[in-house]
């Protein structure tokens, strides 16, 4: 069999993966009601009161994005174990990080981007100006990857185990934190008429730090948790 | 004639040290307490900003400094133990853990018992507050994966890497909840630079010490269990006379 060179591999799995959300969408759907609620709770519990709810919105939106990625995130290998492809993964002949960045990837087009791009409509809920929903979704497109690819390190630890799910969230919440204050920074800067780029650089560096070490920790974290 | 440097590394020889050497941690733990909290309430002087509140700092100071240092010691008793396969090393990261997250639990009760007098609020969301906070998430996130895997060699790894990611992860933590509070409401409550007396210094030092080795002594006894329950299947353990009588 012919060797698949490490880019046509990550392409691979990205595929795959996007392949097989595509063809179970309430999955998706699910993960992307669930950011609409709770963001639409707040003003609910808060009082709708223009300046206060134009306050807090950076922070209810990351928290609800951060949210709703712990949700999905059960899913990203749990399916792959329990049919077995997992087992079959860990015996190719290639990088396991490879394998793992893509099914990060992939699992962020899929739960990730889509909040992303629903950002917009629910900031103007919030009564938020055009410039700070602007970097609002500039930090999110630079932070959610940072919250997939931890995620995918929790994900594997917990993998097969009972109430994976709220001890997946125990391990990674305090790992998102840094993630959660740029993001908010940057929106808070915006609105106070300060200059926003550190909050976006230190994210972008985050982005950068995570890319690079995550993948490896996730694979041997899978090694772990399949021996 | 060679020493054997690994000889205590296994759990068979470490058993009969840890057991002997917890007296040697213990009592001067005790005595030192003792002295440390003589000196705390009776010698020091009354402080002549904070009165007699600034006291819980002898036990608030030695908490904080323990439980961040001791999470370092978790990380990398856990490292060893994924590097190099001891099994002693992965007993003594998950004996570390309790002790380190009761520090950082202590370190926070009394910063609260001092917050109220001190700045009128139970709790301010301060940048070494909220870090400290995080610490105990971290200990708590590594103690919850130790015990919600069956097989201990599993959960020894998987809690190792967990550590490890959490030591790479501190001081980022660390600097951006600090920026996220300076940027927000700027440094409300400087603590004064003033010269500590020489008393106060002293009962500091002593509880430090006492702190030090009460971990210690708390950490060997905590593993000598834990070595007890992995190892009940063996013959060694079968024929120690705690156990047979």
């Amino acid at each position: 069999m012919k060797k698949r060179s490490l880019f046509s591999l990550l392409m691979l799995v990205i595929r795959r993966d996007l392949v097989l959300a595509l063809r179970c969408r309430t999955d998706v759907l699910t993960t992307l009601v669930f950011f609409v609620m709770v963001v639409s709770l707040f003003p609910l519990g808060v009082g709708p009161e223009t300046d206060m709810l134009r306050k807090i919105a950076p922070g209810v939106l990351w928290v609800a994005a951060l949210l709703s990625s712990m949700l999905s995130l059960g899913r990203l290998f749990s399916a792959d174990y329990l049919d077995g492809t997992l087992e079959q993964m860990l015996l190719v002949p290639q990088s396991l990080s490879v394998l793992v960045l893509g099914k990060m990837v992939a699992h962020w087009m899929v739960s990730g981007l889509p909040l992303v791009l629903l950002t917009p409509v629910l900031g103007l809920q919030f009564d938020m100006s055009v410039e700070a929903i602007g970097v609002l979704i500039l930090g999110l497109l630079l932070g959610t990857p940072v919250l997939s690819m931890l995620g995918a390190i929790g994900a594997a630890l917990t993998l097969g185990l009972r109430g994976g799910g709220v001890l997946l969230s125990l391990l990674v919440l305090p790992l998102c934190i840094p993630v959660l204050i740029f993001g908010t920074g940057a929106v808070g800067a915006v609105t106070a008429g300060l200059n926003y780029s550190s909050n976006l650089s230190m994210m972008g560096a985050l982005l950068v730090l995570a890319l690079t070490f995550t993948p490896w920790v996730a694979a041997q974290a899978l090694r772990i948790s399949m021996e | 004639m060679a020493i054997n440097w690994f000889k205590y590394s296994a759990p068979t020889t470490f058993y009969g040290l840890a057991g002997k050497l917890i007296p040697w941690f213990a009592i001067p733990a005790a005595i030192l307490f003792a002295v440390g909290l003589y000196i705390g309430f009776a010698v020091a002087p009354m402080d002549a900003q904070q009165g007699e509140f600034y006291r819980i700092i002898f036990i608030h100071v030695p908490a904080s400094m323990l439980s961040m240092f001791l999470y370092m010691v978790m990380a990398g008793y856990a490292a060893l133990g994924l590097i190099f396969n001891t099994r002693l090393s992965s007993m003594m990261a998950s004996a570390v853990a309790p002790t380190g997250a009761l520090f950082a639990f202590i370190s926070l009760w009394t910063g609260a018992l001092w917050g109220k007098p001190m700045w009128g609020a139970w709790w301010v969301w301060d940048a070494r507050m909220t870090s400290e906070l995080i610490l105990l998430f971290l200990y708590l996130g590594f103690i919850a994966l130790h015990a919600s895997i069956d097989d201990p060699r599993r959960a020894d790894r998987a809690s190792a890497l967990l550590a490890i990611v959490g030591s790479v992860n501190v001081p980022i933590i660390y600097f951006s909840v600090k920026w996220w509070n300076t940027l927000h409401q700027g440094s409300t409550i400087k603590f004064s630079g003033t010269s500590m007396h020489i008393a106060m210094q002293q009962a500091m030092f002593t509880m430090l010490a006492a702190c030090w080795l009460y971990a210690i002594a708390v950490t060997l006894a905590r593993v000598r269990s834990i070595i007890l329950e992995r190892e009940r299947h063996t013959k060694w353990i079968a024929e120690l006379a705690e156990v047979r009588s």
